[in-house]
Parts: structure tokens; sequence; C-alpha cells
């Protein structure tokens, strides 16, 4: 479903991702984990074609991100670690724009499913201003679900939420992992995505340097331990 | 600590400019920066007579030295309407902004809130600077070597304006968070407004007398000594010691100004000094409300919501959707204080009304306003109303994560405003046409009588040339995003003057390109039907000029849809 080949992505001099190679399989939730500035968020920003990749190919679903990017968008969805709105559309407003941006026909009941699983019902018509960050999260990720997208793209989804929203976000994470959609979750919580992962990934200063289940990696890291942050530490070097 | 403050200011000062040096890598900023060099070079220096040397600059003295009483006068009548208003205007006052990252580290230290307040004036100092040195190129003052005498009188006003204008916003402050009201909050009004009409009854009163004086130098002779008496004097006072220092025409008569306009720098030093014991809460209640990632992007304030302009059904062209967010964009933004920003506008098309009235009959000089403000609306309008790509770039991240063309976006957000614009245009243009039949102008005569054919070409050309004139400005936030200020401050340095530059003589110059082919094509079908049959006609090669820029319009948007599709985000810096 997610295709990353040998993706690179620069700024000026600096490189952010070198030669970074995935695959995200429908139904299958992938965690991305790196030390700051490892280039996640590039990462993630490139295959959601914000970023323009500066070599390699990102496909979605099959259709490449660069030269089909309306087909290969309508597939996918970006919720960022900032909540990104318009500071002048109501909740609701936001539903309505994107459902037209994605033409979902059937908004009303969808968005209406989706306001009472993220507990944003009685919220409709309230700006951005009005809402708590967490909130404004919740709304992002209303806005990402309405159009049941075939895969997901998560950069630090819990920042923000309250216990109650954070495991509400890990049982929507979940559960659209098993209708199929193919998932990639950026975090440093990283018991997270031990939690909820069936796959790993570490990117390390812009390079791929563990990819594998948990006991794929443990076996990789041998002798660092079991747990994923001991994984971590050994594999990025970080140990000491 | 104040030396530690200086330096975090010093700093700061060093970094930006050192980004902006930086920045000048980028082929955009380079010929930003030379073409800002070479405007102030060229308009400013070298053909400023106030540089240069010989006779130009001789006479360039003399004109100053005439023209520097009037203008002490003018500018100290001006200081006092401006520290009048800043009490009268509501939202007025300049209030003590902090940015997110200076509260974080600057509030919780042990600092205390005098030295903020004397820190924030310090930093604003560099600003006022610049400005002070881009006036004193362009104000024309009598000599190069003289010029520091205009630059530092000059930023000795703004520094003193800028300390005065937070004395007001500390001192409503104070009074809002003390619940005190009455006495307390209208006594500065009421004592500003008695102050002008003291000023204003005194020149009334002796109107007759200082008219009948003739030539213009003693009609000033004359005002300057009926000012400078009485209480009038005492009331111009702190003005006229400010506006002095800089038309100072020599050394002596500016070190004898100095004193004079430094107490008065002093003095409301000391009042703000005073006046600081709302500024803690204050200060921290502006930097709550801009956004924590980036202070530069902060939004203005918006309205609580209302309805939609239209139902925006689930499916259907993507175009439609993004002209609804603009849409209804511009009706949460609208609030008084851009009505007061309109204020003088309407205060110039009042007057002209209150000349016309004298002698054409109200609907004549309704008819006028109406062709004035349809002109301003075809023409100003377009680069007023930012509710497209232009505002947009702030969000551009989100709009290039979703599924539409970069030249499906571009299309709905230039028709917001072009939509818009054009409403305004056609009901003006209506009302134009409904008023005009007694129009009485020589010049205008020939379109009254056919001012049905005129109303119909002009109701045809309008939504063309706002449209040719929002293509070009959004083409503009296409090619040079990181020229494009997107929140509510503007940066300012040479490069962006160069940039501004750029941007208006690029609308100007192809909206020009972009309407010589379709004036050609409807002179040849005009021409044509004049030929055949004898008559003029106005409606058929309007139609044509605008179809000719609408498609113009649409290849045009087609092709930087396409750069915008390879547009990187990170390409769109955020402003300073």
């Amino acid at each position: 479903m997610i295709d990353v080949a040998r993706l690179t992505k620069t700024y000026g001099d600096f490189t952010a991702v070198k030669d970074f190679s995935f695959h995200v399989a429908a139904g299958e939730i992938v965690g991305l984990i790196g030390p700051n500035g490892a280039g996640k968020t590039s990462t993630l920003r490139s295959i959601a074609g914000i970023h323009a990749p500066t070599a390699g190919a990102i496909t979605i679903d099959g259709r490449n991100i660069v030269a089909n990017p309306v087909e290969a968008k309508q597939q996918l969805a970006f919720i960022a670690d900032e909540p990104q709105l318009f500071e002048y559309l109501t909740v609701t407003e936001h539903l309505r724009l994107v459902s037209r941006i994605y033409q979902v026909a059937d908004m009303e009941p969808r968005a209406k499913t989706l306001l009472a699983e993220l507990e944003l019902t009685g919220k409709e018509h309230a700006l951005p201003g009005e809402l708590s960050r967490g909130m404004k999260q919740k709304v992002a990720i209303a806005c990402a679900l309405i159009h049941d997208p075939k895969a997901l793209l998560f950069d630090e989804p819990l920042t923000g939420l309250d216990p109650l929203g954070i495991r509400k976000m890990k049982q929507t994470i979940v559960a659209r992992g098993r209708s199929g959609a193919a998932i990639v979750v950026s975090s440093h919580l990283l018991h997270l995505v031990e939690e909820i992962c069936s796959r790993i990934v570490i990117i390390d200063r812009g390079v791929k340097v563990g990819d594998g289940t948990m006991a794929e990696l443990s076996a990789q890291a041998a002798g660092a331990g079991s747990s994923l942050e001991q994984i971590f530490l050994a594999v990025t070097g970080r140990e000491s | 600590m104040l030396s530690t403050l200086a330096s975090l200011t010093f700093w700061q000062a060093k970094n930006r400019i050192r980004v902006r040096l930086a920045r000048l890598k980028q082929p955009r900023y380079l010929v930003g920066s030379i073409a800002g060099i070479a405007y102030i070079g060229y308009f400013a220096i070298l053909r400023n007579p106030g540089f240069s040397r010989g006779r130009g600059g001789a006479a360039a003295a003399a004109n100053f030295a005439r023209a520097a009483g009037p203008l002490e006068l003018g500018a100290a009548s001006l200081l006092l309407l401006l520290a009048a208003l800043v009490w009268i205007l509501p939202a007025a006052g300049s209030a003590v902004r902090f940015s997110p990252s200076e509260v974080q580290f600057l509030f919780p230290a042990p600092i205390t809130r005098r030295q903020l307040l004397q820190y924030r004036l310090l930093r604003a100092q560099l600003g006022l600077l610049f400005g002070s040195a881009m006036a004193t190129l362009f104000m024309r003052p009598t000599s190069f070597s003289n010029s520091w005498k205009f630059l530092t009188g000059l930023w000795l006003i703004l520094m003193t304006c800028r300390i005065y204008f937070t004395g007001v916003s500390l001192y409503r402050e104070g009074l809002r968070q003390r619940g005190i009201a009455g006495i307390s909050k209208w006594a500065p009004v009421a004592i500003v407004c008695v102050a002008v009409a003291i000023v204003a009854a005194t020149i009334y009163g002796n109107w007759s007398w200082l008219i009948t004086r003739g030539a213009p130098q003693a009609f000033f002779d004359g005002l300057d000594r009926l000012v400078s008496s009485g209480p009038v004097a005492w009331i111009l006072w702190p003005f006229r010691a400010l506006t002095r220092v800089p038309l100072a025409a020599t050394t002596t008569a500016y070190l004898t100004a100095l004193p004079g306009a430094l107490a008065v720098l002093i003095i409301n030093y000391l009042w703000v000094l005073r006046a600081d014991t709302a500024f803690e809460e204050n200060a921290a209640l502006i930097a709550e409300k801009r956004p924590s990632e980036n202070p530069a992007r902060a939004q203005p304030r918006v309205r609580g919501a209302a309805a939609t302009p239209f139902a925006l059904a689930s499916t259907g062209r993507l175009e439609t959707a993004i002209v609804w967010k603009n849409l209804i964009m511009v009706g949460r933004y609208a609030s008084l204080r851009v009505l007061i920003r309109l204020v003088p506008m309407v205060i110039s098309l009042g007057l002209l009304a209150s000349f016309a009235s004298r002698r054409n009959g109200i609907a004549t000089v309704a008819a006028v306003l109406c062709l004035v403000l349809v002109a301003i609306t075809v023409l100003v309008g377009p680069m007023i109303s930012r509710n497209d790509l232009r505002q947009d770039l702030g969000n551009l991240a989100m709009l290039k994560g979703w599924p539409l063309s970069g030249a499906t976006l571009l299309r709905g957000e230039i028709l917001a405003p072009a939509v818009m614009l054009t409403s305004i245009a056609w009901l003006l243009i209506l009302g134009a046409a409904a008023l005009a039949g007694n129009l009485r102008v020589g010049f205008l005569q020939p379109l009254v009588q056919d001012r049905l054919s005129y109303m119909m070409a002009a109701l045809l050309l309008a939504p063309g040339v706002i449209l040719a004139e929002l293509t070009v400005l959004n083409g503009l936030a296409v090619l040079f995003p990181a020229w494009i200020s997107t929140g509510a401050t503007r940066s300012r340095g040479v490069d962006d003057l160069g940039q501004r530059l750029f941007t208006t003589a690029g609308v100007l110059v192809t909206l020009v390109f972009a309407l010589v082919p379709a004036t050609m094509m409807a002179s040849v079908v005009a021409g044509g039907i004049y030929y055949v049959s004898g008559v003029l006609v106005v409606v058929i090669p309007s139609a044509i000029i605008t179809s000719v820029l609408v498609v113009e319009c649409l290849i045009v948007v087609e092709m930087l849809g396409r750069v915008l599709d390879r547009t990187d985000v990170s390409a769109v810096s955020p402003a300073e």
C-alpha cells in the first residue's frame, strides 16, 4: 500500500533523509521511530506530498505521489504533530470542506460518528480559537478520517491528548489498521509504538538502522534487551 | 541585568542580519536586494537634490530653510492630532508585545517588569532607527553631510511616539484590570479633546485675518505668531519641541532645540515607568494570543461563527470548496479595526461629495462617488483583498496534502476575491448608472447620454480586469512565496523594499501586457463594426476584452498550477 523506495530529502546542503526504503502493507501498522532530527517528519511529509522528494519514489496504492499526486493523495491522510486548522472555520465547516475536497457523498452521518468517537459532540460550531490544543488535534484527526483513507500517516498523534483521548486514539488507530488501512505512526512514545505497531522502522541521521517486528529487532540487537527502548538505544548507538 | 537584555537585543539584530545575508544565496532575494538598493540609490540619493552638490544642493537647502517653519508647525499639529486620536480611538495605542519565546525565557527569569519594559522599548529602537534612516533618504533634507540632524531628530520623534503609545496602552490596561471607569477613563480623552478644540478654535477665530495676509509665507508667519502665545503655545510646545529638532537648519539650532525634545522624551519615559503596574499581565495576555509555534504568523482576531455564504454540497467542483472557505474568511475577519482603516478614504470621499454638492444634486454626487468607488474596487481592490493564496500560504502544508492539483487550488483561491470584488463593482456600476441621469460634467456627458451601453460595458469589463489583476498577484505568490507576508507582521529591509517594488511594478506591467492582445482584438472588432455601420459600439469590445482576459488567466493559472505542484513547502519561509 505505502511504498518508499530509496527516498532522499535534502534542504540546501543538509541531507535529512538518505536512501531510505520501507513498505507498509494494507492492514499493517508500522512505527517510525528515531532520535530528534532523525528525519521522521521529513519522511512523513514527503510521503504525504507536502515536501517534494529530492530522489527516490513514493507510491500510495500503486500511485506515485510525484507523478500522480491527486490520485495518490485521494487514498491518503496525514495527521501532523501540530494541528493545522483554519482559524475562521468552525469544526463542522472543517469537516464539510474536507468532505468536499475528498468528494465524500455521505458526509453528515460520517461526521456525526467521528465527532462522537472523538468526543467533539457539542463543539460543532466552535472556532479553533475556542478549542484546547487537544481538541484541535481531535478536529484534525476527524478531518483526516472523514474520507476513510486507505493509508494513514500519524506524526506524534498523542501530543496534547488527555489520558482518555490517548486511549481512544490508540483504539482508533488499531481499528483503522484492522479495517485494512496501511498506517505509519511516528512517535517518541516507545511504549505506544510497542503496543500498537506490528512492525517498527528505526531511522537515525536520515538512514534506516532497523526494520522488523519486535522479535526481529531484538535478534538484530542481540544482547541489548527485550524492550523497544533498549533496542532503540542499542541500534542508534546511544546506549552509553 | 539591563546589559544582558541589551546584549539579547544586539544578538537578535545581528542574527537577523545574518539570516538576511544568508538568504541572498537565493537568486530571488539577491535580485530583490539589488532592486531595493538600486531604487534607494537612484531615487533617494542620485535624483535627490538635497544630496547632490552644487546648485541643486544649495537650492534644496534654501527651500528647506524656507519650508522649515511651516513644516515644524504642520508636523506639530499632526502630532497633537495623533496624540489625541490615540486616546479617542478604541483600539489605538501600542501594546507591549512579547513573543512566546520571550515570555518563556524572560518572564520566569529574575527580571523586574520595569527591566522587561525597558528591554522592549530598547528592542523597538532598531526598527525606529531603520525607519528614520529610510525616511531621511527619501524626505530630502538639506545635504548629505547635514542629514544626521534630520535622522536623529526623526528618531527622537518616533521614539517619543512609541513610548507615548505604550503609556496610553498601559494606562488603559491598568484601568481595565482595576475595573476603573468613569472620570479616570474619560479624563484623558476630555483633556486631549479640549486641547485640540482650543487650537482649532484659535485658528478658526482668526481665519479671516490670516487669509487676508496674502502670500503663503506671510500666512504662515501670521499663523506662527498666533500659535506662539497664550494657551495654544503651551498646548503645542511639546510637539513643536520635538519637530524643531529634525528641521533645525544649523548645528547651533539643533543643539538649542535638543534639550526641549529630550525633556519631552524623558517625561514620557518616566510616565510609562510609573504606568507599568498593568504591564506584566497585559504582556502575558498579548503573548498568549499568538500561535505558539510561530509568532510571526499571528492571525487577526476572528469574529464568532456566523452563517456561511452558501451551502456547500459534499460533492462537486473542488474550486467551489476553496471559494466557500475564502468567502467565510472575509466575513469572519471583518471587524471594527478594518472599518477604522477605511476612515481616511471615507473622509476624502465625503470632502469630495461636499465640494461637488455645491454645484450638483445629491444624486449626481452619489453617482460620481459610485464611479470613484468602482475605480478603487477594480484597480486597488485586488491588492487589498487578500482572501486568496496570499493569505493561504501559511496553510500551504495542509493544502499540499489535499488531493487537488495546483491549478484547481489556484482557480479556487483567485475566484473567491474575484467574486467578492465583482459583486461590489457591479453594485456600484448599477448605482452609478441609476443615479447619473442629471450628471452635468462636461467630459462625462457622452457617458450619461448612452449610459445603458456604458453600464453594460463596465459590467462586462470589471470582472475581466479584476480577474487579471488577481491572477498576477497570486502568480507572484506562487513564484515568490517567500516574498508574501503571511501574518500580521511585515518584515523590513532593503530586500523587502525591492520585493514590494517588484510586486507593484510586476502587477502593473503584467496587467498592461495582458490587456494588449485583448484590446487589440476588441479594437479590430469595434473598428469593423464602425466601418460597416458607422456606430461606435462599446458593449461588444468590452465582452471581447473580458473574454480574452479570462482565457489568458485560465492559461496562466494552468501554468502557475504546475509550478505550485512542484513548490516545496520548505521554500515558503515564515516571516521574521
